[in-house]
């Protein structure tokens, strides 16, 4: 009686056994492909993120290098005004006896 | 043996179940590290974009100001330039100072002549040296008439005014640098430019009215002495002084020979004038006799010298004593 209690006891484990080992290896294989498609969908926002950084890293710099050289214009302007800024026009008849008086 | 048998499969199975789990469990792990990963990178990235469109919005605001700056700059310059080439003669500009500098004791070719006609040119030794300056002062003080008020300027020169210079800022965040610059832009010029006349007076106006104060006399007279040296070719260190005594401001011309040896020439030669030659004293007597010929104690209180223009004040007769040791070269 015990000896037929123990074989079916084992059949109905190892049944239990191969069953929750089906239900656990498809639990994890669509668990598993889940995770595979957020990573998919995760990269391809991150590539689109990054290609989007990079573009505005370059436009930003570009920018930058455009406001740069309008600010350099603008200090030449500037100097021209600064160096014309309270100056005597002096006809060039003047030059000579002037230049005598140099450093 | 069956039942060992099943017993087998059932550890087996046991052994199966715990490979699954710890198989997936890693794996799924390893897949989750990675989606995490990946979503912080791509916060990051998202947050730099996000970072990066503010600042560069107000990259092109100031973009926009200083071209908006600059236009406005361009057409003021154009117009500036477009009026000094309509100047109806050839020209260079000098900065006022300079040009007031230089003006104050230029001599002209009139001037010249007549130091070389009044001296006849130097034969190379002390005695005619000291001689010729003698007879400048002297002939020059024959021909001045001194007067109250000092002849109005004659000589009209055109005058580059830019009324104020106003600016700006821009603050910009450089990715190269990782900071934060502040640059500074002319933003406008809010009193716009003027070209107009003004008045000077000089050495050549004096020598051709041959009137004037006191002032007027002495950079003349500094003006011919720098016409002679130039003449000549042999200087000496010569300098306008304007003096202060009871009642009295003054000007006069004082040349300094060495050390403190000097020579100082009022309406009438101060130092001694022997057999029509240029006296040197100490600076000591040279002040005594000063003092005689005005009757009260003076001071010397500042002086202006060309060849570079220069100009200074004194507080005390010891600087001004320092100063002609020193400086007075």
């Amino acid at each position: 009686m015990v000896k037929i209690n123990v074989s079916r006891l084992l059949a109905v484990f190892s049944i239990a056994l191969a069953l929750l080992n089906l239900a656990m290896l498809a639990c994890f294989i669509s668990e598993n492909a889940r995770l595979r498609e957020a990573i998919e969908a995760e990269r391809s926002l991150y590539e689109e993120t990054s290609r989007l950084c990079a573009e505005e890293r370059s436009r930003y710099e570009e920018l930058y290098k455009v406001l740069m050289v309008i600010l350099e214009e603008n200090e030449e302007i500037k100097e021209i005004f600064m160096s014309l800024n309270g100056n005597v026009v002096v006809p060039q008849n003047y030059t000579a006896i002037l230049e005598r008086e140099g450093p | 043996m069956r039942t060992a048998a099943l017993a087998l499969f059932v550890a087996l199975l046991i052994a199966s179940n715990i490979y699954t789990y710890i198989y997936f469990t890693s794996l799924n792990g390893y897949l989750r590290f990675t989606l995490q990963q990946l979503a912080l990178e791509r916060k990051r990235y998202f947050g730099e974009y996000s970072i990066l469109m503010k600042y560069a919005d107000e990259l092109q605001d100031s973009y926009l100001r200083v071209v908006k700056a600059n236009k406005q700059l361009e057409e003021f310059l154009n117009s500036l330039q477009r009026d000094l080439r309509s100047i109806p003669y050839n020209y260079t500009t000098m900065p006022y100072f300079e040009f007031v500098g230089r003006y104050m004791f230029a001599y002209t070719n009139e001037m010249r002549n007549f130091v070389l006609n009044v001296t006849g040119g130097w034969d190379g030794t002390d005695e005619d040296f000291m001689s010729d300056l003698y007879k400048i002062h002297r002939e020059w003080r024959s021909m001045f008439v001194p007067t109250e008020e000092a002849p109005p300027p004659t000589r009209e020169f055109l005058f580059i005014h830019i009324g104020g210079f106003d600016f700006g800022r821009v603050e910009v965040y450089s990715l190269k640098e990782g900071r934060w610059i502040i640059l500074d832009y002319l933003k406008e010029l809010p009193f716009s430019y003027e070209i107009k006349s003004i008045t000077v007076s000089g050495a050549s106006e004096v020598f051709r009215s041959r009137r004037g104060l006191c002032w007027d006399y002495a950079i003349t007279l500094v003006s011919l002495y720098n016409a002679y040296y130039d003449t000549s070719g042999r200087s000496l260190p010569t300098v306008y002084l304007s003096i202060e005594g009871r009642d009295l401001h003054h000007a006069v011309v004082l040349i300094k020979l060495e050390g403190d040896r000097v020579a100082i020439i009022d309406w009438d030669v101060i130092t001694p004038v022997s057999n029509g030659r240029m006296g040197f004293v100490p600076f000591e007597e040279a002040k005594r006799l000063h003092e005689e010929y005005w009757g009260r104690s003076l001071f010397y209180k500042g002086y202006m010298r060309s060849r570079p223009y220069r100009t200074g004040l004194f507080n005390s007769t010891e600087k001004f004593y320092e100063w002609l040791l020193n400086e007075l070269n």
